[in-house]
């Protein structure tokens, strides 16, 4: 169901106001600009999912994280809708190279993202306050370590681990598929 | 046991197999917490994984070897423990095993299989992992499985939400397993190129299904929505999608590609190659990636030269960096190798495959852009081997810089060297010229102590005796205090000899150790000792601890099984990074007491009853 201004949907809203909260566009140019790393908001997505602030569903797929390789509980949904904020102007998506030799993507919110958060219904605000905010008031944050993604509060010791790395499983039966493969050897010639 | 009681065994087996395949078709559970929105199922569907692994002849030849393809019986289990003890006679291990079944080999140049993976899975979770397996000497592995049921549905509505998860278990299995059957040598190029995380390396899968509902134009499944999301799944992000002439439809990914087509099996060959050249790309890329990582251990180990005089480790860091990545340079100088024979081998074996192909076939081919991707695939291996022969020459130009630095080091050591020497011999002269002095104030010191003594006897006379001062009594005397006063200064030499022996131990044994340690049993054994000194010395990867404790000090009725009442002071030394230990000294305190022999006995023994080596 779309709502809102700009036709947003619920979850769009939401994202918006969670990308909202860990980013800050510049207002000069001495100031810098404040990003959310792709890894933090997809655990926050996940999160979200879980918790049922985000009506999406997700799946596992295999990305990079700053130790390497892993499936991670990714939304399809969720990734969709951060390419429309994008595409609408709201948020501005940044590509950088690691230390780590490879890329990952950052997001900010744009002058436009910020005027369109007045919009956004207080009952969004709320559920996703609920979602990264700490008891103590402070905001959450993620951080990978040792093969876990821990969200913690930076004020006080609150700290529990995410689900976004536990990739369900389903039962199946499966037998052995194998076609014909091309009869060229190297060694016998073609 | 005769043959009828086998069959009947065999087929008891097979009862029960089939009776639990029936149970998970019915009822095979899942763990996903979160509520699905299935937008697409999928019917009667079989994928294929691919990957590429560095092969050779003698790969292929070890690989069969392993498989025993060989053998009569050409099934075997398999598993991931390796046999430290194999000299024993028993040995237990957890249930986690991989059955092989070899199907067709060529002994130097493939081998068809089929894998069924024991893995333990989550309560409620069963999973009957059967699949085939293709691996050829050209680095070409595919794992190929056809689904009977997933989350207790049948082939024919296999939901996309379903299938990613079991995409990702066969992922992550299939690599488990290959590591449990590829060499040392492959496990050692994988993790060079993934950078140590192998087992978690990422494959290309190539999904044919039957029918998928909704059965829509191709085109159309590109909503932006919920179908796209969903197919997103298992294809990551669209590339492409069409619709082939005979009905059949094809949604091309960067991670997966599906083809719904009646007549499957005409594509199966396409289907293959694609997969196996999708994957081929994924190792090229992840290659390239590894290629940075060697540029900047190159720009590392040129800031630590430059540096070598500010940083007091900077040389041995970056002599540690340079031997690493000379090794890693050589061994991707050897994956290209193996790259570039694979890529040759895929575009003649594509040549030969398009010769035999129909007009439908072609099609497929054409919107796949197969011979398109093999040429890119060559011109990138190409390129590569301009980045690595790069990289040797800088390694080279560094390990000449490295010299240079070394021989300037070395000359300046020599120098301080030349310089100690000098200053000790100085020192050694102003100390013998010390030690005559300490030995006339001695012989003075004595003489004082002679005549006080004489004092002391004779009442502070300076004449004792009677008949007073006649020649005879007073060389009498003069000779009894000059001859008091010798023995005195013998007395006093012989004294600070023996002191000084009792100083030094009267028999140092240093033996080199050089084996491997329990560090519990190792703990345990010190703290049985009272350790009077220890010391760490941390450089770089080691950690050498030097620990020192004294038996038989100050308690002498004390007999100890070893060592007696023998006073020994033992000095062991240990690398607790490595758990080595690596020297030991044992200073005998008195001579005569033990031989060599005897000392480097009684310590190994102590050593072994306490089970401190491995």
């Amino acid at each position: 169901m779309s709502y809102g201004v700009k036709m947003l949907t619920k979850a769009q809203n939401r994202l918006l106001y969670l990308i909202s909260l860990y980013s800050k566009p510049s207002k000069s140019e001495n100031e810098n600009v404040i990003w959310i790393r792709e890894m933090p908001l997809r655990v926050f997505m996940h999160e979200g999912i879980e918790r049922k602030i985000f009506d999406w569903d997700y799946a596992p797929a295999s990305v990079m994280l700053s130790d390497g390789r892993k499936f991670v509980n990714i939304s399809q949904e969720g990734e969709d809708d951060l390419n429309d904020l994008r595409e609408l102007g709201l948020i501005n998506a940044l590509k950088l190279s690691t230390s780590r030799y490879y890329f990952i993507t950052a997001y900010c919110i744009t002058e436009k993202g910020i005027e369109e958060l007045n919009k956004i219904p207080l009952e969004d605000r709320q559920a996703v306050d609920s979602l990264v905010r700490c008891q103590c008031g402070g905001l959450l944050k993620t951080q990978e370590k040792d093969g876990s993604i821990k969200i913690k509060c930076g004020n006080c010791n609150y700290e529990k681990e995410s689900n976004i790395l536990d990739v369900e499983d389903v039962s199946y039966v499966s037998k052995p598929y194998m076609p014909k493969q091309p009869n060229i050897s190297k060694h016998r010639g073609v | 046991m005769n043959t009828e009681q086998t069959q009947i065994q065999n087929q008891n087996k097979q009862i029960q197999q089939n009776s639990h395949v029936k149970e998970v078709k019915e009822q095979g559970g899942t763990n996903i917490r979160d509520e699905l929105n299935e937008v697409i199922v999928l019917k009667d569907v079989r994928f294929l994984i691919g990957e590429y692994i560095p092969f050779g002849c003698n790969h292929i030849v070890a690989f069969n070897n392993k498989l025993g393809s060989y053998m009569r019986v050409k099934s075997a289990l398999l598993t991931q423990v390796v046999d430290e003890d194999p000299g024993g006679t028993q040995f237990s291990i957890p249930p986690v095993m991989t059955a092989v079944q070899v199907k067709d080999f060529d002994p130097n140049d493939y081998v068809n299989f089929d894998a069924q993976i024991h893995y333990p899975e989550e309560p409620g979770i069963v999973q009957i992992e059967n699949f085939g397996v293709h691996v050829s000497s050209s680095g070409k592995v595919l794992y190929g499985l056809e689904l009977d049921s997933v989350a207790g549905r049948s082939k024919d509505h296999v939901s996309v939400d379903h299938l990613s998860r079991v995409i990702s278990d066969i992922v992550q299995d299939s690599s488990q397993m290959m590591d449990t059957l590829l060499t040392d040598y492959q496990r050692k190029l994988l993790d060079l190129t993934y950078i140590g995380k192998a087992s978690n390396r990422d494959k290309y899968t190539f999904i044919i299904s039957s029918g998928i509902v909704p059965d829509l134009k191709a085109r159309e499944y590109l909503d932006g929505e919920d179908k796209e999301n969903e197919l997103r799944q298992v294809l990551e992000s669209f590339q492409n999608v069409h619709d082939l002439s005979d009905g059949s439809k094809i949604l091309i990914g960067t991670h997966g590609t599906i083809l719904v087509s009646k007549e499957y099996k005409k594509y199966e060959l396409i289907a293959s190659e694609y997969a196996f050249l999708m994957s081929l790309d994924v190792f090229i890329q992840n290659f390239f990636s590894r290629l940075f990582v060697a540029n900047d251990a190159i720009k590392e180990i040129k800031r630590l030269i430059e540096e070598s005089e500010k940083e007091p480790t900077a040389v041995e860091r970056a002599q540690m960096l340079l031997s690493q990545t000379t090794s890693d340079a050589v061994l991707m100088g050897e994956i290209l190798g193996y790259l570039k024979e694979s890529t040759n081998v895929l575009m003649k074996e594509w040549q030969h495959c398009l010769k035999e192909m129909n007009k439908e076939q072609k099609e497929l081919a054409s919107l796949l852009g197969i011979e398109t991707r093999v040429l890119a695939a060559q011109e990138q291996v190409k390129d590569m081997e301009h980045i690595v022969t790069g990289l040797l020459r800088s390694l080279d130009g560094l390990a000449n810089m490295n010299e240079t630095i070394n021989q300037r080091q070395m000359r300046r050591f020599q120098e301080t060297l030349e310089e100690n020497a000098r200053n000790m011999e100085s020192m050694t002269k102003a100390s013998e010229r010390t030690g005559a002095g300490v030995a006339v104030m001695e012989v003075i010191l004595s003489g004082t102590l002679a005549f006080e003594l004489i004092d002391l006897f004779s009442g502070g006379k300076v004449y004792p005796f009677e008949y007073g001062t006649d020649v005879v009594s007073t060389l009498a005397w003069s000779g009894l205090t000059v001859g008091l006063w010798a023995i005195g200064s013998v007395a006093l030499f012989v004294t600070m000899k023996w002191l000084g022996d009792r100083a030094e131990p009267a028999l140092q044994i240093k033996t080199k150790i050089n084996r491997k340690y329990n560090p519990e049993k190792l703990k345990e054994y010190l703290e049985k000792r009272e350790v009077t000194t220890q010391d760490l010395d941390v450089v770089g990867e080691t950690s050498r601890k030097r620990v020192m404790w004294k038996y038989n000090d100050g308690i002498i009725w004390e007999e100890l099984p070893k060592w007696g009442k023998r006073k020994v002071i033992i000095t062991l030394t240990y690398d607790e990074a490595t758990n080595y230990l690596l020297s030991a000294i044992i200073d005998v305190e008195r001579p005569g007491e033990f031989t060599t022999k005897e000392a480097e006995e009684a310590f190994f023994a102590e050593l072994k009853e306490e089970n401190v080596f491995i």
